[in-house]
């Protein structure tokens, strides 16, 4: 499992390493089962505090991404798709205000945005 | 066995020196973390470290090592307990192989084999007279005989200072190691706050004998930053946001402790994340406000 | 405190070996030069008998004097030295009571003075048999005066050095005090010694100088001593204990 922080891209740490093993889950590399590296391991390895991972794995847990259970550590939770869908709706909705962002700096309009949606989503249907 | 949440807890403790006071400082160190005990030369950090190890006689306050009572049970806390100090505090006439002797007879818990076994991953000769180490030799010494009689607190006095980074980085690796173990705990004061940047769990800062700032360092320093502007828009900030500010030719940099907020009232503005260092930095200059 | 003790044993050692050296040239010499007074060079020689026996009455104070400074002088500065690698301070972390701190103190330096004693006796005993003259109770009552004398300072060096740390301070300030009794004591002597010229002149009018006076004076200073001796004991036991009281209290007031 690669996980890469970066101390200088200003995302807190802690959402950097709970991120990352969303992804690594969502992608498939970590298998429902798996078994995650203990906070302490993850913290001494990657040369953070144990509160930090601590608080990634909270987050992981809370979203419903890992269970944790004291004295053995912590594991990956069999996805269901509603789970995924709300996380890729999220993704979505952050891509989504990027390029709404993006539009408004080259002064392009709503409707001319929404055009170039429907020829992308449309193009991507019909291949 | 003591059961206890927190390996380190300080109340209210008073020291008072002529010149200098360390003032009703009170603070926790959670067992099994690491705690950064951050202030300038002078400030307190060695006097309180002082107290804790009953080395000075605090004027007022009560301090707890392990669940026990620093003074009344000094004994019991003394054999889990090291202290690590700046300079090696064994005589420069003896070598490792004598310290192993002596020390066996002091700690009940005393293991050679592990004394040995450190000396050997640190290569540090057994035989070679302490006179003749390198600073980098004599601080790992002094970590391989606090790490070789199951100690489960270890308190460190600016025992990084002085070590090139090469060596410091490997004797934080030590301490990470260390650190593996639950029950383990560590308080080391520091002034050089890189190492605890990444490393520490929680953050103390002491400034002129009184506590700043104590909590967890992620907390610390997500919330606090440095906020960037013109010097005519330095004028709009609200002192109640501002720390300290350092104003120059071209503009103001201001240390704010609720980046948030300020990034909501100040939209626009540059916020930088920070360091402890800075941190350091602007909260000593805070009764100057402002300064260069 | 077994640690402690042989910590200062151990650091102690190159000194006494040194003077063990010294002591075994000066005893050794001396021996031979005892021995050629009755069957090499000397012999024969005219007032040789007396040399001999004058000669036996001084060296052994000196041979006494190079064993019993000499195996202590190794530990003399042993808590200046733990004070300046912070040693002292490392042993306010570690389990080990002020008590036994003291203790392990006191043990070395007692045990240094014994030794060095029971070698200033060994010297007495090895010079009476190179001199062919029977021991005399007299020099070991003077040994043993001297060394409790000089353990009485040994032991008050301990509690005055945690106080002062270093041996210049502790000099400077165990010289204000003593020098005063000393001058006393110097005072005192003379007196003493002009009474004894003055006796000598009326008791013995046709012994010349010192020798009338060394007999006047010999019957008290032999009385003087011979009380010495029973008391010189109980006031180093009660001196020793003090001192360590004394130490302890010291440790415990944690001067930092």
């Amino acid at each position: 499992m690669d996980i890469i922080i970066s101390n200088s891209s200003g995302e807190p740490i802690y959402q950097q390493i709970s991120s990352q093993i969303k992804a690594l889950i969502l992608n498939g590399t970590l298998k429902a089962g798996d078994a995650l590296p203990s906070m302490r391991t993850l913290a001494q390895q990657l040369r953070i505090s144990v509160i930090t991972t601590k608080r990634a794995y909270e987050d992981l847990e809370r979203d419903g991404f890992i269970e944790s259970y004291t004295g053995k550590g912590s594991f990956v939770k069999g996805q269901n798709t509603e789970l995924l869908r709300e996380e890729y709706l999220r993704q979505t909705e952050a891509l989504l205000t990027q390029v709404c962002d993006k539009a408004r700096q080259c002064e392009l309009s709503l409707d001319e945005l929404k055009e170039m949606l429907e020829l992308i989503y449309g193009g991507a249907e019909n291949e | 066995m003591n059961d206890y949440e927190n390996a380190i807890e300080i109340k209210g403790l008073t020291k008072r020196y002529d010149g200098f006071t360390l003032d009703n400082v009170s603070f926790d160190v959670p067992k099994g973390s690491i705690m950064g005990f951050i202030g300038q030369n002078g400030a307190g950090k060695t006097t309180t470290i002082n107290a804790l190890l009953n080395i000075v006689k605090k004027d007022e306050g009560e301090i707890k090592l392990l669940g026990l009572d620093s003074v009344k049970d000094e004994f019991e806390v003394k054999s889990q307990i090291a202290a690590v100090f700046d300079e090696l505090p064994f005589d420069d006439r003896l070598n490792a192989n004598d310290i192993n002797k002596i020390l066996r007879e002091v700690f009940e818990q005393w293991s050679s084999e592990t004394f040995f076994g450190y000396l050997d991953r640190f290569s540090l000769p057994r035989k070679k007279k302490f006179g003749k180490f390198s600073k980098g030799m004599k601080m790992k010494l002094q970590i391989a005989s606090a790490l070789s009689h199951n100690a489960k607190l270890l308190i460190m006095d600016e025992a990084t200072t002085g070590l090139d980074p090469v060596v410091r980085n490997e004797i934080l690796d030590i301490f990470l190691e260390y650190l593996q173990n639950e029950e383990h705990t560590i308080l080391m004061s520091s002034h050089i706050t890189s190492d605890l940047d990444k490393v520490a769990d929680s953050v103390t800062f002491i400034d002129k004998g009184k506590l700043l700032i104590s909590g967890y360092k992620d907390d610390i320093l997500d919330s606090h930053g440095v906020l960037k502007c013109t010097k005519s828009d330095y004028k709009e900030i609200d002192p109640e946001d501002i720390i300290s500010a350092r104003l120059s030719d071209f503009g103001a940099e201001v240390m704010v402790a609720d980046r948030a907020e300020c990034s909501r009232k100040y939209s626009g503005a540059v916020i930088d994340p920070t360091t402890l260092e800075e941190i350091m930095i602007y909260y000593v200059n805070r009764s100057k406000k402002e300064w260069r | 405190m077994k640690g402690l003790i042989y910590r200062e044993f151990y650091l102690s050692r190159k000194s006494f070996i040194l003077m063990l050296l010294v002591y075994v040239l000066f005893v050794g010499m001396l021996s031979l030069v005892f021995i050629s007074t009755y069957a090499g060079n000397l012999a024969g020689t005219e007032g040789i008998e007396e040399m001999r026996s004058s000669m036996f009455s001084q060296m052994y104070l000196y041979a006494g004097l190079i064993a019993i400074i000499g195996t202590v002088y190794g530990h003399n500065d042993i808590i200046e030295k733990d004070y300046q690698s912070h040693w002292q301070l490392y042993t306010y972390t570690i389990p080990v009571s002020e008590k036994k701190i003291a203790a392990s103190k006191f043990i070395v330096r007692g045990a240094f003075l014994l030794l060095g004693m029971v070698l200033a006796f060994l010297a007495d005993i090895i010079f009476s048999a190179a001199a062919k003259l029977p021991l005399s109770t007299g020099h070991f009552k003077n040994i043993l005066i001297a060394g409790l004398l000089y353990g009485v300072v040994c032991f008050l060096d301990i509690p005055t050095m945690l106080r002062f740390r270093t041996q210049a301070k502790n000099a400077a300030i165990g010289l204000a005090i003593v020098m005063p009794l000393f001058a006393a004591f110097t005072y005192g002597a003379h007196k003493v010694i002009r009474f004894g010229y003055a006796e000598a002149k009326r008791l013995y009018p046709d012994l010349e100088g010192d020798a009338g006076m060394g007999k006047v004076l010999m019957p008290y200073i032999v009385k003087y001593r011979d009380m010495a001796v029973w008391i010189a004991p109980i006031v180093f036991v009660l001196t020793v204990l003090l001192m360590y009281i004394w130490a302890v209290k010291e440790l415990k007031r944690r001067r930092y």
